[in-house]
């Protein structure tokens, strides 16, 4: 039986047409009807244009799209023998900007996503306090964030060479007490980590519910995974068959769809996997392998990668933050105030995984721009032998609701596999 | 005595706004006071078809992103004719964001198509006089989550928001985004910031900055209680301002080197005289680094 | 006549006869006594007004930019094109320097050749700033209506200034062969050309 659906609250929404035989469902198909065209706003625009525009892509990972620009234009100027380097300063206020972003994401996931709908799944009232828990934390960490980015959402602070702001040891401190803050709820709410790491109050609750509602005994996941970018808190590679390999972003193939506006993504031919899940495997964390194995690549490794990713985060926010040199320049570069032309490529980790981001420029206008996101990985549809990686997970799903549970465990973002 | 019902309605949008207003410090108790229809992160009794095949009550009408007269359809419905019908009934329309008040960013994809509720940048669109009783505009990329708590509690307090000609209100849109500005020394006496990530400098003539002639209170109220983007060194973009997004957004226009842009209300004559004097003292204490560390 | 009155026309008449002394005797030579002995006032009288040769040099300069800023003003305000504005503050520039030689010739000879009479109060530009302003305002506008090619602004005034400088400084040198308004069509359309867009 064909139904067609839609599921919504993904940062937007997606059309859904799934096939369901004895409530076993067989097969589903997202479709994206609609694209904003950011990167034709891009194009014949001045390249630092870019810092502004790319994160408009999404209101939630805004800063993520930033850093990839950022990325993709210092690449480039790179490849045309600009010789710079960040400096420490700099590289640490970028990359705490990155986990606060990161962190924000992922408890809004949890509390205003996950948690909920698996309360529902197990037909209880979802509890009246998990916004303000969500809000508690994110207004934080946001705070922090802004104190070197301006503001959160929308910032614009890096620029070739380095960042835009120059805090002192007051900025840094401020910081660090908002940081503070967000570790005592996640430490109350989340995660024990006295001993060894534990997951305690909400998180507990809600392996519990899964188990319950017997959500946790089939494995869902497909068991093949992607990071490309290196980052502070993540190494790139390839995560199959329990074994590591290097990441090669020349495997990386784009392809377009006749019946949604969103592009599939492949890696060497294949559908992988991206995201916080990815990443602690081809990091190796010894908590993180020893779930897959113990739940088999079932949506408890996913969901507690992703939440365990945010407690991390929130350790290396403090790490970057006591790694700041106030007296260090910020910005290495001076203004270019010559026509420049290069082509140059950012990969960023954001909060659902991988995000590449592309540009040619022409005298200082940019050419070309194709940006590939997260959810563009997850949610590549492939074909009834080769399937996508949210796809395969979905099928054998025993209800809709059990289906888009599982969807959400991906938390695909509508506005960013659209652009 | 019920509460006044809330729908957040979203068009064209990378969901900016939304995100933004989440970031207020008691949004959980501001949302409390009314009974939400739908948002696009809370749980709520309505589903978006419901919104959209149901002719629902509702008090308070949120509009976020841009809108198309065709082309742009849910559950078989164009979101911009949802739209009006929801704002014929509301007692109040709120546009939050650049998008759903002049077009914005995504405007730029497709020019003659794509615009705000009831503007079009600075042009009123042809349905404008059937909505501006109600209407309430809050301009930016993002809005301010203050601005719509602002808003929202003027609104729960019965109280009348005195607008400007766009429909902003005027106790936030009154002041420039130049008010409060750490830097506002150097541009008292024009000493240009000389590269990226210093803490000296006014960034309003060579880079970009359009603080002096945009309407917000950035610099006063504040961007997430803590910052604001000329504090960390960012031009300020003019988004609050029908005309965003620029282009060349991290460069001044000048014409022969003056300003093409003056802050508001300042006669050219009026500034050049006094940027002629300004320039013509050296101040030692501004060509010096404001703090200076040890080695 | 009210009092204010008689003390501002006394201050411009003081003014322009130190300019007239200054064009006929040479800045240096010319003392404060020269000019309150040819204005039938006394040295002391006249320290009231201006409290030393210098302070009366700086207001001169002052009053004689206001002069010809005043004048550019009004050839900035006409809706006219920006050729034509050029045109006519060649026009302006060479009639002022024929009817009211001793200002232009303050400027050229006393203004840009004694620096150190105007060091303290009158740093950079601010004594001729009436009429670097409406400069100013003439280049920018110019280049808004897309008449004028947006550079340097002082790559453009030197050239403006300078070349009409010059023009006053040959005449005042007797080297011209034409009469100095002769040149005016010339030197607009050198001009024109090139700051055209």
């Amino acid at each position: 039986m064909i139904k067609k659906d839609i599921i919504e609250k993904i940062e937007g929404e997606a059309d859904v047409v799934f096939t369901q035989k004895n409530g076993l469902i067989e097969d589903i198909n997202l479709t994206f009807p609609y694209t904003r065209g950011v990167e034709s706003i891009l194009e014949g625009r001045d390249y630092r244009d870019a810092l502004v525009i790319a994160p408009r892509v999404c209101g939630i990972c805004s800063h993520s799209h930033l850093i990839a620009a950022v990325h993709a234009i210092e690449d480039g100027m790179k490849r045309e023998k600009i010789k710079f380097t960040l400096s420490d300063k700099a590289r640490h206020i970028r990359d705490f900007a990155i986990a606060c972003e990161l962190i924000q994401n992922h408890i809004k996931w949890f509390y205003l996503t996950i948690l909920p709908q698996i309360y529902k799944v197990n037909h209880l009232e979802v509890p009246n306090d998990l916004i303000k828990k969500a809000s508690k934390a994110t207004y934080a960490i946001t705070k922090a964030m802004a104190i070197f980015t301006g503001q959160w959402p929308h910032a614009s602070y890096v620029v070739a060479g380095g960042v835009s702001c120059d805090p002192s040891y007051v900025e840094i401190m401020q910081a660090k007490a908002l940081v503070d803050e967000v570790l005592e709820l996640v430490r109350v709410s989340l995660f024990d980590d006295t001993k060894e790491i534990r997951a305690i109050g909400d998180l507990h609750r809600a392996l519990e519910m899964l188990q319950r509602a017997d959500l946790l005994s089939a494995p869902h996941g497909k068991e093949h995974f992607l990071a490309l970018a290196d980052t502070f808190f993540s190494k790139s590679g390839e995560y199959k068959g329990a074994m590591r390999f290097d990441a090669d972003i020349k495997k990386v193939k784009e392809i377009q769809r006749e019946d949604s506006k969103a592009k599939e993504a492949l890696y060497d031919n294949a559908f992988v996997e991206v995201g916080p899940l990815a990443r602690a495997l081809i990091n190796q964390d010894a908590i993180i392998m020893r779930l897959q194995k113990e739940h088999s690549g079932n949506i408890w490794s996913r969901i507690f990668a992703r939440a365990y990713e945010g407690y991390v985060l929130l350790l290396k926010a403090k790490e970057a933050l006591e790694s700041i040199d106030a007296s260090e320049p910020s910005c290495v570069l001076g203004y270019n105030k010559k026509d420049i032309s290069f082509a140059g490529i950012g990969i960023v980790e954001a909060a659902r995984g991988s995000l590449i981001h592309e540009v040619v420029v022409k005298d200082n206008q940019i050419h070309t721009y194709n940006i590939i996101t997260p959810s563009q990985w997850n949610l590549s549809r492939g074909s009834a032998d080769k399937k996508g990686v949210a796809r395969a997970s979905v099928t054998g799903a025993r209800s809709k609701e059990e289906a888009y549970l599982i969807l959400r465990t991906f938390d695909l973002c509508s506005v960013c596999t659209t652009q | 005595m019920s509460k006044p019902k809330l729908l957040w309605l979203q068009s064209i949008t990378c969901n900016g706004n939304t995100h933004s207003f989440f970031n207020l410090q008691n949004f959980d108790a501001l949302m409390r006071a009314f009974d939400v229809l739908y948002h696009p992160l809370l749980e709520t009794p309505y589903g978006l078809e419901d919104i959209y095949t149901k002719k629902l009550a509702c008090d308070v009408l949120i509009l976020e992103g841009a809108f198309k007269s065709r082309g742009y359809k849910k559950f078989g419905k164009e979101t911009y004719a949802l739209a009006k019908e929801y704002s014929k009934r509301a007692k109040h329309t709120i546009t939050m964001g650049s998008c759903a008040t002049f077009g914005g960013v995504f405007k730029e994809a497709q020019e003659h198509t794509i615009a705000g509720f009831c503007f079009n940048k600075e042009q009123k669109r042809s349905t404008y006089k059937h909505y501006i009783n109600t209407l309430i505009s809050l301009p930016g990329c993002p809005a301010h989550p203050k601005w719509l708590a602002y808003v929202l509690e003027m609104i729960l307090q019965e109280r009348e928001i005195e607008v400007d000609e766009f429909y902003r209100p005027i106790e936030i849109f009154a002041y420039t985004a130049h008010a409060g500005c750490v830097r506002n020394e150097y541009f008292e006496w024009k000493i240009d910031v000389k590269n990226y990530g210093e803490k000296e400098g006014c960034l309003f003539y060579e880079n970009g900055c359009r603080g002096p002639f945009t309407n917000a209170n950035c610099n006063k109220m504040l961007w997430n209680d803590i910052s604001s983007k000329t504090r960390v060194g960012t031009p300020c973009f003019g988004c609050t301002e029908p005309s965003f997004p620029q282009r060349n957004l991290f460069f001044t226009k000048t014409n022969m080197g003056i300003p093409a842009n003056m802050p508001f209300g300042i006669p050219a004559r009026a500034y050049l005289s006094v940027t002629g004097v300004a320039k013509s003292f050296r101040i030692k204490r501004f060509t010096q680094p404001l703090m200076e560390y040890k080695k | 006549m009210p009092r204010k009155l008689k003390k501002a026309i006394k201050k411009e008449s003081i003014l322009q006869t130190a300019l007239t002394l200054f064009s006929v005797k040479g800045f240096h030579k010319t003392t404060i006594p020269d000019i309150a002995k040819r204005l039938g006032m006394s040295s002391g009288n006249l320290y009231n007004y201006f409290g030393s040769k210098d302070e009366l040099a700086k207001e001169i300069i002052k009053y004689t930019s206001d002069y010809l800023g005043d004048k550019i003003r009004k050839v900035n305000e006409q809706d006219i094109s920006s050729k034509e504005k050029i045109r006519k503050i060649v026009e302006l520039y060479f009639a002022m320097t024929l009817e009211k030689p001793e200002m232009i010739e303050y400027f050229l000879r006393v203004y840009l050749s004694h620096r150190e009479v105007f060091l303290n109060g009158c740093e950079g530009m601010i004594c001729v700033s009436g009429f670097i302003t409406e400069i100013m305002i003439f280049f920018s506008e110019g280049v808004q209506k897309e008449e004028l090619r947006d550079q340097d602004f002082f790559s453009a005034f030197g050239l403006f200034m300078g070349y009409l400088g010059g023009m006053a400084f040959l005449h005042g040198e007797a080297i011209l062969e034409k009469p100095l308004e002769e040149y005016v069509e010339d030197v607009a359309t050198n001009i024109y050309t090139a700051l055209k867009a």
